[in-house]
């Protein structure tokens, strides 16, 4: 692998981290019953900006070096299904998680004086966006260590 | 000073701050009950608590992954699927989705307070006992028992103090 590589998938994991915490906050703060606009204002562009650095490099190392040099080292392991389970699923349930955080970063960005005055509505499904976000976050990053360990 | 080492003193410093945080988070709360009223104070500590607390939680996971980004670089790959890893991994994916659950109100605090201290301790212990033979599923078994013991010793406390379970602010 080279240097370039090594550093877009190491960009691809803090990055995906970074933007996975920055949503958890979205969804904790929603919780709250009032919750501050700047904070989520903030932490949903912090949250959004990651995801997509994540999904872009994560993209570009997919694309250019996955495929070829590590799928087959996978499928061939005593572990395939860490392929044909985990990257099948994770690779498509990555692609949609930057459009659910472009809406909810939206949202939060336009329709910010609506979260504290409105009870339930708007809010709650903020809330149930931001979950999302969060746990397949938490289930895409788990895919990621057990596609990593197969790679022996 | 290399990345491991770099890696290793703040995957230490965010366990400190964690376990620390959630200690003395409970110790500062169960103060707090004693007197029925949660003082300007006590308020202060509890929020620069919580603070750190979250602080500590940000290092631990982004170290913790840098450990495990090192060892896939290095061709230590079969680390990635050692039980106290996924233990670990697991009891934080419980103790962030408990605190998610305890701010919505849909546990009660005694619950809330065990899963977090618990939580926190376990994965100081995992983390510094290597060589620990047990399963995925003896460890998660022996951590939910765990959680139940600190419920119980939570409560008994709470009890032998006298107090309620709603300070007012």
């Amino acid at each position: 692998m080279t240097s370039l590589l090594q550093i877009l998938l190491i960009a691809h994991i803090i990055f995906g981290l970074l933007g996975v915490v920055g949503f958890y906050a979205v969804w904790m703060v929603l919780l709250k019953r009032n919750p501050t606009p700047k904070f989520l204002k903030l932490s949903s562009l912090w949250g959004l900006i990651f995801l997509i650095v994540s999904w872009l490099t994560g993209g570009y190392y997919y694309a250019t070096f996955y495929g070829a040099s590590v799928k087959p080292i996978v499928k061939a392991s005593a572990y395939p299904w860490a392929h044909n389970l985990f990257m099948e699923a994770k690779e498509h349930v990555f692609l949609f998680m930057p459009f659910l955080a472009v809406v909810l970063t939206l949202v939060i960005w336009l329709q910010h004086e609506k979260l504290n005055a409105e009870v339930g509505g708007l809010k709650h499904s903020l809330v149930l966006v931001a979950g999302i976000i969060t746990i397949i976050g938490f289930i895409v990053t788990f895919a990621g260590i057990i596609i990593s360990g197969a790679v022996r | 000073m290399t990345w491991d080492i770099l890696i290793k003193l703040t995957h230490l410093l965010g366990t400190v701050l964690g376990v620390g945080g959630a200690t003395f988070a409970e110790i500062f709360y169960l103060k707090s009950l004693r007197s029925g009223t949660i003082n300007e104070t006590t308020g202060d500590f509890l929020k620069t608590t919580y603070r750190i607390l979250r602080i500590g939680m940000i290092i631990l996971i982004i170290s913790g992954f840098s450990y495990l980004i090192v060892n896939r670089l290095e061709g230590h790959a079969e680390r990635l699927y050692s039980p106290r890893l996924w233990s670990k991994l697991t009891i934080t994916a419980i103790l962030l989705l408990g605190v998610v659950a305890w701010q919505a109100k849909k546990i009660p605090i005694w619950l809330g307070s065990a899963v977090s201290l618990t939580s926190w301790w376990a994965a100081l212990i995992l983390g510094a006992w290597r060589g620990l033979g047990a399963t995925y599923l003896e460890i998660i078994v022996a951590y939910f028992l765990l959680v139940a013991l600190m419920g119980i010793a939570l409560s008994l406390i709470r009890k032998t103090l006298g107090v309620s379970h709603n300070p007012k602010t």
